[in-house]
């Protein structure tokens, strides 16, 4: 029986001081307590749900429509007349006329029928009006969108035992010291008549 | 009931609403750490309140002829004392739910000083808790033997 006591005390002594010194240096105890109560409860605590990902800036806007080169105007009195052959010559061309093709060629002067006069025959010109300026390039990428969600909001148990369950050792590990070293000096004390005064 | 019963529920409280202090972010974060450490320093003020006795017997005899256990006794008295006094004042001054500003104390002021103090004084605490409830021991053995 006195065996028995003695070695159930140095179990619990070495399962205390063992507990107090790895859960003190790890601070594991505390979240196997709360794993399993929350296993043993069926309460998960699962986390949140993540944030939504970062999402790009919006795209920059599209470039300007490209006018195309003008083409050259409509080309008026094609034909020369046939005695009045003198500087013919082709219509203005068409003013900022979008056009999808550019470069037109050349009105060409009017058919020389008068055979007399056919010199200075000069087509229109071309208006090569440039189209308009390309668009700006692409909008840049946009910032980065907010961070994910928090960790999912637990049980308050969860959070509490981690580091309750550490601190109860350590306690319970110094109590434990102090009542060891206690009863050591009583019974050194015992030795002399106090005890039995104490006893009585 | 009885002062003794009074007594020994009341030291139980203390040392589990002390435990659950530990954990700053136990229950409901701040707003119960500020308001539990308050609360358990008015119950230690009690508590001091309904040892009163033996604090003015022992502090006559102190210098005197006492056991070196009661000495011991009071030195880890005063000691918690002046931790818990320590403790309170600290985690007033690092305050974020509770206004101390009635004390010139303004919220949210997060000094380091303060916090570490505030931290290592209540692992402090753990030890000399420990230790004074370790030279109680028989006193709380007596409790449970009572009450069968």
């Amino acid at each position: 029986m006195k065996i028995t006591k003695i070695i159930l005390y140095w179990i619990m002594v070495a399962a205390i001081v063992t507990g107090a010194v790895y859960s003190y240096q790890k601070v594991q105890f505390g979240r196997k307590i709360a794993m399993l109560y929350q296993l043993a409860t069926g309460n998960t605590a699962m986390g949140g749900p993540g944030g939504a990902p970062p999402r790009g800036g919006q795209m920059g806007m599209p470039g300007g429509q490209q006018q195309g080169m003008v083409p050259g105007g409509t080309q008026i009195d094609t034909q020369g007349q046939s005695q009045q052959g003198w500087n013919m010559q082709g219509g203005q061309p068409a003013i900022s006329s979008e056009g999808a093709q550019g470069q037109v060629p050349s009105g060409e002067g009017g058919i020389q029928d008068a055979l007399q006069m056919g010199q200075n025959m000069q087509g229109s010109r071309p208006d090569f009006q440039q189209g308009g300026r390309q668009g700006g390039p692409p909008g840049g990428r946009g910032a980065g969108g907010p961070g994910g969600g928090g960790p999912g909001g637990g049980k308050w148990y969860k959070i509490s035992l981690r580091n309750v369950g550490p601190y109860t050792c350590l306690l319970a590990f110094f109590v434990l010291i102090t009542c060891i070293i206690d009863k050591g000096i009583k019974k050194i004390s015992c030795k002399k008549s106090a005890c039995v005064n104490n006893a009585a | 009931m009885k002062k003794v019963h009074f007594k020994f529920g009341h030291n139980i409280f203390i040392l589990v609403i002390f435990l659950i202090l530990m954990d700053p972010k136990a229950y409901l974060g701040d707003w119960f750490h500020e308001w539990a450490g308050l609360l358990i320093g008015l119950f230690f003020i009690l508590h001091k309140i309904l040892n009163w006795n033996w604090i003015k017997e022992t502090s006559k005899r102190l210098f005197g002829k006492v056991p070196g256990r009661v000495r011991l006794n009071y030195i880890l008295d005063v000691l918690l004392l002046l931790s818990f006094i320590f403790i309170i004042w600290s985690g007033m001054e690092i305050s974020e739910t509770i206004d101390f500003s009635w004390l010139g104390i303004e919220r949210g002021q997060k000094s380091m000083i303060w916090k570490s103090l505030h931290g290592s004084l209540s692992a402090l605490v753990i030890i000399i808790l420990g230790i004074h409830m370790g030279l109680h021991w028989d006193w709380v053995m007596a409790r449970f033997k009572r009450s069968k």
